[in-house]
């Protein structure tokens, strides 16, 4: 397992589209999200700029098996513009040391039995989200903010991060959905994988 | 009681004690990643509860063992308890405090009916 981390101008361009080809048969095709497609196959959104900051889990054959994207809170991202409401009025965070990771996801689809239910209990799960926690804070996160199902919140803990709830849970569309903070505490970020660029794009 | 950077709501024993929780809304765990799933007769799921403004939020897991409802785990909360000179507690210990505090709560009641209108 290898993770690689850049903005779309340092990722090649086949990695970019396995990308959005990974993310479109997980929450399109797997969890049902009603999400826009740019393009056929492809799932990206208004969130994915040139400033958005991705994590990418690759298996030994090179296929996508994770990914998790990064947004600077000091800009536009999905808690802010689309799910404020999750804070209950109170104001979305603003600063450079909180970063939201969305789009969450790791499940090799060469595997012979997948689910994206296991989010983030799975071993390149935990390994990806250490990655991105460890891209996080090299650009200044100190925590990370994200929109997740309620049931995440119990996984995250069991893994052992400090994770934990900004505000209460609501229902969307029938599932509790819920705003979680996850702390980039120092001896988690030092026992992270490694994160390369992607040599393929230089 | 105030907010910290990290997101938590301070606040000590005696503002906790003086809230009155309400019921938000009860489940039945969706997915099979918990050591009890698959354990037969056994049925988990979690309640949530909420409080004051800012709203306090207060979860946590319980089963259904010999017909008895039963809190399982620590609870979950955007609460961090602080002493009277306001330094905060260990998380750990905030959570063992919280959960002597839910079960005081009769939740099980509350919780079985949400889950019976829910699934039923």
């Amino acid at each position: 397992m290898d993770y690689i981390a850049g903005t779309s101008g340092g990722l090649s361009p086949d990695l970019m589209v396995g990308l959005g080809r990974f993310r479109h048969q997980v929450f399109v095709e797997m969890l049902g999200w009603q999400l826009d497609a740019r393009s056929e196959g492809l799932e990206l959104d208004q969130f994915d700029r040139p400033d958005t900051v991705y994590v990418i889990a690759r298996n030994e054959s090179g296929a996508v098996t994770g990914s998790a994207r990064l947004l600077p809170t000091t800009r536009p991202y999905l808690l802010g513009d689309v799910f404020p409401q999750l804070l209950h009025d109170q104001p979305v965070p603003e600063s450079p040391a909180v970063w939201e990771l969305s789009r969450f996801a790791a499940v090799d689809f060469t595997a012979a039995k997948t689910s994206a239910l296991p989010q983030y209990s799975s071993p390149v799960a935990v390994g990806l989200l250490r990655a991105a926690m460890r891209v996080a804070a090299e650009r200044g996160a100190e925590r990370l903010i994200t929109v997740s199902p309620l049931g995440i919140e119990r996984l995250l803990r069991r893994a052992g991060f400090h994770a934990h709830r900004a505000a209460p849970p609501i229902i969307v569309d029938g599932h509790p959905l819920f705003a979680a903070l996850i702390e980039l505490d120092g001896s988690m970020v030092a026992h992270t994988p490694q994160v390369s660029p992607d040599i393929a794009a230089t | 009681m105030h907010a910290s950077t990290e997101g938590y709501l301070r606040m000590t024993l005696k503002e906790v004690l003086s809230l009155r929780f309400t019921h938000l809304f009860s489940g039945l765990d969706e997915s099979c990643d918990s050591d009890r799933c698959g354990s037969r007769t056994t049925i988990t799921g979690y309640t949530e509860w909420l409080a004051g403004n800012p709203p306090i939020t207060i979860g946590w897991d319980w089963m259904v063992t010999a017909q008895r409802w039963v809190r399982v785990g620590s609870p979950r909360s955007n609460v961090l308890l602080v002493d009277p000179t306001e330094r905060s507690y260990s998380r750990a210990t905030s959570e063992a405090v919280l959960g002597t505090i839910v079960d005081t709560i009769a939740w099980q009641e509350q919780a079985r009916c949400a889950v019976y209108n829910r699934y039923a």
